[in-house]
């Protein structure tokens, strides 16, 4: 399990609607950092193509955690 | 009970709204966009859901489409968010604008943040340009106006205004209080940043409003706080809508005004416009055999169906008071607009206002002009 960072609730929701329309399953979150609290998205597609998807629908993805990591 | 007086909120409002809203309220009632519990989330979606349906409404990205209280709030962001960026600059108006666009303005202008002109707008689209084109200067960063008179119904020719925006580079901000959901509106006509109510033509509950912004011109942000986002840094984020949303938003009225849009758009907005049109144009009809009622109107130019009037030397104040006291709710006075009441000569008595919603019917009106024959004289048909 993955977790992708992005900016704020409303990115990761919108994420969430991209992948989906790409048939990737996956789901919002959120986790805490020492940078404050991040929103995002879990998934267990290849995190670095779930990026690129995510840049062609306009999202950075600021980071990625995997495993016990992600949250 | 009829009510008349859609164009200061639309009343009744749609029941899917009134359903949704009730809904929210039981079912999605954690923070969004805050907590990364279940609740938190769904809570999130429906509230992206309501963000995604407003941008397509407006031709507008997700991410742009920010929730205000109502469209005084959006004018406000956008115009002080504007010129804060930019600097000292030079901004212009028109003679048709409510206080919501005027005040802001005339703030900035006390405070010697911005200088301001206001474009005489004549009688006809093209007189209303050629002032918008002469008062342009070297420094003028901001055209912002009325998509339609909230007093007379005026539409101003928003497509033609973007185009000489375009051409000198200037942020066109479009006040859409009384036009939105009346007539089509959207960023691809070259507005920079649509302001609207919820409450109004959009059907949402009171305490929503919404800007879209085309993102070409950068907003600085009036108010900071938390958002939910980039919580480990001092600074306010500088991405949208977070930028814009400090505090927790109105959360069930956002999800409610989203099921608005959809009503709107489920009934269209041209039919929408034809029906309260063909309202208006009845009224106008009916009252040609009264001749103590005088009506606003402007021939030479495309309108928004509402209709001002006053009875022969009554104040606006005490014809609206007769009406209320018979069943009929319309709005007298000024209604938050003195420039647009002084420029058709109404400023001291005001005008009693005509607004109907898409819920309002033909029976209204004739109900409506029965009594206004009844009190005025007039021929009933």
């Amino acid at each position: 399990m993955y977790f992708i960072v992005l900016r704020s609730a409303t990115a990761a929701e919108k994420a969430r609607r991209i992948l989906s329309g790409y048939k990737i399953s996956s789901s919002t979150g959120k986790i805490t950092t020492t940078k404050g609290c991040r929103f995002g998205i879990y998934t267990e597609y290849d995190p670095d193509k779930t990026c690129r998807l995510l840049s062609l629908g306009g999202l950075n993805c600021l980071e990625i955690r995997n495993g016990g990591d992600a949250g | 009970m009829i009510y008349l007086d859609n164009a200061a909120t639309t009343y009744p409002k749609p029941v899917s709204v009134l359903h949704t809203a009730e809904k929210a309220l039981y079912d999605y009632g954690a923070n969004p966009g805050r907590s990364g519990h279940r609740l938190s989330l769904e809570t999130s979606k429906q509230v992206f859901g309501a963000r995604e349906k407003c941008a397509e409404f407006f031709g507008g990205e997700t991410e742009n489409t920010v929730f205000t209280l109502n469209c005084t709030h959006a004018i406000n962001f956008a115009v002080k968010g504007v010129c804060q960026s930019v600097g000292h600059c030079h901004v212009i108006t028109s003679d048709l604008e409510h206080n919501s666009v005027i005040r802001p303005l005339h703030a900035l202008y006390k405070q010697k943040r911005i200088s301001y002109s206001i474009a005489d707008s004549g009688n006809s689209d093209s007189e209303l340009l050629a002032s918008l084109e002469r008062l342009i200067r070297r420094d003028t960063a901001v055209i912002v106006i009325t998509a339609g008179c909230n007093v007379n119904g005026r539409i101003t020719p928003l497509s033609d205004i973007a185009a000489l925006c375009r051409r000198h580079n200037i942020c066109l901000i479009a006040d859409c209080a009384q036009a939105a959901g009346v007539i089509p509106l959207s960023l691809s006509d070259g507005i920079n940043i649509i302001c609207a109510p919820g409450h109004k033509g959009l059907y949402g509950p009171m305490g929503t409003g919404v800007l879209v912004t085309d993102g070409k011109f950068p907003l600085s942000t009036l108010i900071e706080g938390g958002t939910g986002s980039a919580s480990g840094d001092i600074n306010q984020p500088d991405f949208l809508p977070d930028s814009f949303e400090s505090g927790t938003i109105n959360t069930p009225g956002a999800i409610a005004l989203g099921r608005g849009v959809e009503f709107v758009t489920a009934k269209g907005i041209d039919r929408i416009y034809t029906h309260e049109m063909s309202l208006c144009e009845l009224f106008v009809k009916r009252c040609e055999s009264i001749k103590s009622i005088k009506l606003y109107r402007c021939e030479n130019a495309k309108s928004l169906p509402v209709v001002s009037f006053t009875a022969g030397e009554e104040t606006s104040s005490i014809t609206a008071d007769m009406l209320s006291q018979n069943g009929f709710y319309l709005r007298g006075g000024l209604h938050c607009n003195f420039l647009a009441h002084k420029k058709q000569g109404t400023l001291e008595k005001g005008t009693v206002r005509l607004a109907p919603s898409v819920f309002n019917t033909r029976t209204d009106i004739i109900k409506l002009t029965e009594l206004l024959y009844k009190k005025y004289g007039g021929k009933s048909s």
